[in-house]
C-alpha cells in the first residue's frame, strides 16, 4: 500500500513537471495565440490588445500557474481556433483514440502471447524459425503503409466498409466498432511483431533455466512447464514492456487516425499545432503524458504483485 | 536383478566446429566413454570426480534431462527392467519425479522463483496421484506438510505461503529433498546437493540422505567432487575422471587401497593437504619462523599495521516511506590489524558478516561505528571475488577488462598498458593470446586468474579475496592457492582471505578471525585456532571439516 501511495506521489510529480515544461516550449516558439487569431496583417495595436485580453503578457509562471489551477478543476481554458472550451473538445474526440488504443492492445496481448510461444519447444526448429521471419516482416512494415494496404484490400478490394465512413459512437455503436477494427489491426501489426518476438526471447531463456529443469525432473509435460513455470517468469519482463507499448499504441494512433480519417485526438492535435491552438495542444500534451505515466505505474505496482522477491 | 543397469554408456554432445568463416560444420564430441553402473535397491553409490569428469552428464542422462543434442548410447540402460533408452516422452513423464527424483546442486536457482513452497511441493502430487489429490486440497496440504517435515524442516506450515528467496540456503535444500521425496521414489539422483551450503548443513543433508535409504530403502546415487562427502554416506564409489572410470570399488577399498594416482590425489585435496598444497603450508610456515628475523613481515606488536579496523560496527539501514527505518546490524564492534606480507584469514557462516566486512574494507561501504586506519602511503585494497563469470564482463574481452583500471588510473600510455596487461597475463600463468578472448571462452580456473590479473595489475599492497577458490575444483583450488602465493611472496603482499572453508583456511593462512552472527568469535594464529579452538563455534566448524581419516575410523 505504501509502495502505491509512493508510486501516485511520483505520477504526480510528473505530470506537473511535463506540463510545465510543454507550457514552456510553447512560449519560446514564435507567434502566438493571438497573432495566429487576428492573421500575420493584422493592426499591432490590435494583436497586443488581444495579448492583454487573453493574459499573455504575463510572465510564463503565473501563465502556468493559472492554467494549473484551473485545469485541476477541469477547465482546460478555451480553444483559440473553435472558440470552445478544450475540456469540451477533447472529450468528443476522445472514445474514438481510447478505444482504438484499447482494441490494438487487446489485439497485442491475444496475438503476441501465442505466437510468442509456438515454436519455443525447439528453438532454431522451423516453425522457430518461421515466425522469426514473420516477426521481422511485422516489425518492417510502417504503420501508414499497412493502414493504406488494409483500406486498399479490405474497402475497396472486397468493399466490406466504406472508405473514410467514419461513424461517432452515439449514431451507432455497433458500426463505430467495426469501423475501428482496421485502424487497431494496422496500429497493432508492428508492436505484436516487437511482442511475439519479445515473449519468444524471455521464454527460451526462462526454459533455459535450473527450475525447469528441476520441473521437467518431477514429471511434468513440456506444455504444463511453459504454463505453470514459464509463464508467469515470463509475465514479469513483459508487463513492463506492455506499458511502454502502451505509449507507441498511442503515438501510432495518431498517424493511423490520419490514414482512415478518423477524427480523434491525434488529428486535433496536428490542426491545433499547425493553428497554434496552444490550450488545447496543451490538453493533449498532458492527456497523453498522463497515460504513459500512468501505464508505467500500473506496470511497476502489477510488477509488484507478480515478483515475490521485490515485495 | 539390479534395480539400476547401465552398461556401455555413452554420451556426445553436438558442437559447432569452426571453419573458413561462413560455413559452420557440426560435429560430435564424445564426454562419456563407456562407463558401467550399476546399483541395487536401498543402496548408496558415490560417483566423484572434478567438473567435466561427465559425472553429471551421466546422472542427468539417466533421467534424459540433458539438452535436446546430446546422443545418448549404451549397450544396457534399465530401470526395473524397464529399457530408459526406448522410451517415449509420456512414458518419461510418468517415471521422472514418481520412480526416479534428482536434487540438483543450486537449491535457489534450481525452485521456481515465483511460485509458493507449497505450490512446487504438491505439484508432484498432482502430476503423479491426480485421481487422489486433485479436487482435495486439505488432504494434499496434509502430505505436503508430512514430507516437509520429513525432510526436517520444523513449522513447515510457515513454510506454505513463502518463496525461495525468503529460505536459507540449507532449509532450500530440505525443500528441494522433500520435493524428490514425495512419491517415495526407488531411486534418488542426487547431483552435488551440499556443494553450495556451508559445513554444518552440509552434515545434514547427508544425515537426511541416509535416513531416507534407511527408512524407504531408497537407492541413491551420489555425485560430488568431494570424496570425505562421499566416504561418510556410501557403499560403493566410482571414481570419474574424463568420461571415464578410472577406479571403482568399495568405500574401503578406495579409502584404504587406491589404485590409481588420481584417486589418491582427489583424496589428499579432500583432506586439505593435497600434494600441491602441500608446498604452500610448508612455505608459509617457514615463512612465519623466518619472519622472526625479519621484523617487517612478522604481525608482531611494535610493526605497523597496513590496515587497521578499529571497533568496527557495521548497520543496514532500510528507509521505509514514512521515514522509519529498519536497522539490521550486520558487525559488531570488529577490531583487527592486517600486517604487511601476511595472510590473514576470515572464517564464518553465509550471514556472519563476512562479506560485509570485505566491503568495508574496500570502501564500498561505510562504517556506522569505528575507524578504518589504512598506514600512509597505503591505497585502499583490491578485490577478487568468488565468482569470477559474474563478476567480469561478459561482452569485453579479457585484455579490455585488465586495461581498464589502467585507464581509469591514467597517467599510462597505450603501449605501456598494453605492456602491462601482458605482464600481468604472463605473472598469472596465462598466454599472450588470451587478451583476445572473452570470459566465457574460459575455464572457470583461467576466469580467477583474470580476476587475480585484474587485482593484481595495479600493484596493490592488500588484496581482499572472498573466496576465491569456492567455486573451483580441488586441483583447480590447488593451483590457484599456489599462484596466490607466489605473487604475495613475489610482490610482499597481503591477503585477507574470506572463506567458509576451514581446509582452505588452514592451508594458506597465517592468522585467523572467525566470525560468529557478526562478531569475533575467537582469533589467533592458525595452528593455535585448529589446534586448540575455544570457541564451541569454532569447534563445530571443524568438526564440520573433519579429515577423510577420522571420518574413515568411524564409519567403518
Amino acid at each position: 500500500m505504501k509502495f502505491i501511495l509512493k508510486r501516485i506521489g511520483t505520477l504526480i510529480i510528473t505530470l506537473v513537471i511535463i506540463s510545465f515544461l510543454s507550457f514552456l516550449a510553447f512560449s519560446f516558439i514564435p507567434g502566438d495565440a493571438a497573432v495566429a487569431n487576428l492573421g500575420m496583417d493584422a493592426d499591432e495595436a490590435a494583436v497586443e490588445a488581444l495579448r492583454e485580453e487573453l493574459g499573455l503578457n504575463r510572465p510564463v509562471v503565473v501563465q502556468y500557474g493559472d492554467w494549473l489551477l484551473s485545469a485541476l478543476q477541469g477547465d482546460f481554458g478555451e480553444s483559440t481556433q473553435y472558440h470552445l472550451p478544450v475540456s469540451e473538445l477533447v472529450a468528443k474526440r476522445l472514445p474514438a483514440t481510447v478505444t482504438l488504443a484499447l482494441y490494438s492492445m487487446v489485439l497485442i496481448c491475444v496475438i503476441s502471447f501465442p505466437l510468442g510461444m509456438l515454436g519455443t519447444n525447439k528453438p532454431g526448429g522451423a516453425v522457430d524459425t518461421a515466425m522469426t521471419v514473420l516477426s521481422q516482416i511485422g516489425m518492417a512494415v510502417p504503420q501508414f503503409f499497412l493502414g493504406i494496404l488494409l483500406t486498399f484490400f479490405f474497402g475497396i478490394v472486397l468493399n466490406w466498409f466504406t472508405v473514410g465512413g467514419y461513424v461517432s459512437p452515439q449514431e451507432d455503436m455497433a458500426g463505430f466498432l467495426s469501423f475501428l477494427i482496421l485502424p487497431a489491426v494496422a496500429v497493432a501489426v508492428p508492436k505484436c511483431a516487437t511482442m511475439t518476438r519479445y515473449i519468444r526471447n524471455a521464454v527460451v531463456a526462462q526454459k533455459k533455466m535450473d527450475y525447469v529443469r528441476t520441473a521437467r525432473g518431477k514429471g511434468n509435460s513440456e506444455k504444463r512447464i511453459l504454463l505453470n513455470h514459464v509463464l508467469i517468469n515470463v509475465m514479469m519482463p513483459v508487463v513492463t514492456m506492455l506499458a511502454m507499448m502502451a505509449a507507441d499504441v498511442l503515438a501510432g494512433s495518431i498517424v493511423v487516425e490520419q490514414v482512415f480519417n478518423i477524427p480523434g485526438l491525434g488529428r486535433l492535435l496536428i490542426t491545433s499545432i499547425s493553428n497554434r491552438d496552444y490550450p488545447v495542444v496543451q490538453a493533449i500534451v498532458v492527456y497523453i503524458a498522463s497515460t504513459v505515466v500512468i501505464m508505467n505505474t500500473i506496470a511497476d505496482i502489477l510488477y509488484q504483485k507478480l515478483d515475490p522477491r521485490v515485495r | 536383478m539390479p534395480l539400476l543397469d547401465i552398461k556401455n554408456l555413452k554420451i556426445a554432445f553436438q558442437v559447432k566446429k569452426d571453419t573458413d568463416g561462413l560455413f559452420q560444420m557440426l560435429g560430435e564430441q564424445e564426454v562419456v566413454h563407456g562407463i558401467d553402473l550399476s546399483l541395487e535397491k536401498g543402496q548408496i553409490i558415490g560417483l566423484v570426480g572434478e567438473s567435466g569428469s561427465g559425472k553429471s552428464v551421466s546422472s542427468l542422462s539417466i533421467l534424459k534431462l540433458l539438452p535436446e543434442d546430446a546422443k545418448i548410447t549404451a549397450d544396457t540402460m534399465c530401470f526395473d527392467g524397464i529399457d530408459l533408452l526406448s522410451q517415449t516422452e509420456e512414458e518419461w513423464q510418468t517415471l521422472r519425479g514418481d520412480r526416479i527424483s534428482m536434487v540438483f546442486q543450486e537449491p535457489m536457482t534450481s525452485l521456481n522463483p515465483v511460485l509458493t513452497i507449497e505450490k512446487q511441493v504438491e505439484e508432484g502430487l498432482l502430476l503423479h496421484e491426480e485421481e487422489t489429490y486433485k479436487d482435495n486440497k486439505e488432504l494434499r496440504r496434509e502430505r505436503v506438510l508430512e514430507v516437509l517435515a520429513e525432510a526436517g524442516l520444523s513449522h513447515p506450515e510457515e513454510l506454505l505461503l513463502k518463496y525461495p528467496h525468503q529460505l536459507s540456503g540449507g532449509m532450500r535444500q530440505r525443500v528441494m529433498i522433500a520435493i524428490a521425496m514425495m512419491n517415495r521414489p526407488e531411486l534418488l539422483i542426487a547431483d552435488e546437493p551440499t556443494t553450495a551450503l556451508d559445513a554444518a548443513t552440509q552434515e545434514i543433508i547427508l544425515e537426511l540422505l541416509k535416513y531416507y535409504c534407511e527408512t524407504y530403502k531408497t537407492a541413491i546415487l551420489f555425485i560430488s567432487h568431494d570424496l570425505s562427502l562421499v566416504a561418510r554416506l556410501c557403499d560403493r564409489v566410482l571414481v570419474l575422471k574424463n568420461g571415464k572410470v578410472v577406479e571403482r570399488g568399495t568405500k574401503e577399498e578406495i579409502f584404504y587401497r587406491p589404485q590409481q594416482e588420481y584417486t589418491r590425489q582427489l583424496m589428499a585435496a579432500a583432506k586439505g593437504k593435497q600434494l600441491a598444497g602441500e608446498s604452500i603450508i610448508n612455505a608459509g610456515q617457514v615463512g612465519a619462523e623466518e619472519s622472526n628475523d625479519t621484523p617487517d613481515t612478522k604481525p608482531n606488536n611494535t610493526a605497523i599495521p597496513l590496515l587497521q579496523l578499529k571497533n568496527a560496527t557495521i548497520e543496514y539501514r532500510e528507509k521505509t516511506f514514512f521515514g522509519k527505518e529498519k536497522v539490521t546490524t550486520a558487525v559488531k564492534n570488529v577490531s583487527f590489524e592486517l600486517y604487511k606480507g601476511e595472510v590473514l584469514g576470515l572464517v564464518g557462516e553465509s550471514g556472519s558478516g563476512k562479506s560485509t566486512i570485505s566491503k568495508a574494507l574496500t570502501g564500498l561501504l561505510p562504517l556506522t561505528k569505528g575507524e578504518l586506519i589504512r598506514a600512509e602511503g597505503t591505497e585502499a585494497p583490491r578485490m577478487v571475488f568468488q565468482d569470477p563469470y559474474g563478476s567480469l564482463n561478459p561482452a569485453k574481452k579479457i585484455g579490455w577488462i585488465l586495461e581498464e583500471p589502467l585507464k581509469i588510473q591514467g597517467g599510462y600510455t597505450k603501449e605501456e598498458r598494453k605492456r602491462l596487461v601482458r605482464a600481468a597475463l604472463k605473472e598469472v600463468e596465462l598466454e599472450e593470446a588470451h587478451a583476445k578472448r572473452y570470459v566465457r571462452e574460459l575455464s572457470g580456473g583461467q576466469r580467477q586468474r583474470v580476476a587475480i590479473a585484474a587485482a593484481l595489475i595495479q600493484k596493490p599492497e592488500i588484496v581482499i579475496l572472498d573466496e576465491p577458490v569456492s567455486a573451483l575444483d580441488v586441483t583447480v583450488q590447488g593451483q590457484i592457492l599456489e599462484l596466490l602465493y607466489r605473487l604475495k611472496e613475489e610482490h610482499g603482499m597481503s591477503y585477507l582471505f574470506v572463506s567458509h572453508d576451514m581446509n582452505v583456511i588452514r592451508r594458506v593462512c597465517d592468522r585467523v578471525i572467525v566470525l560468529y552472527q557478526g562478531e569475533i568469535a575467537e582469533t589467533g594464529t592458525t595452528a593455535d585456532v585448529f589446534e586448540r579452538p575455544e570457541h564451541p563455534y569454532t569447534k563445530e566448524l571443524l568438526r564440520n571439516n573433519m579429515d577423510v581419516h577420522e571420518q574413515k575410523e568411524k564409519s567403518i
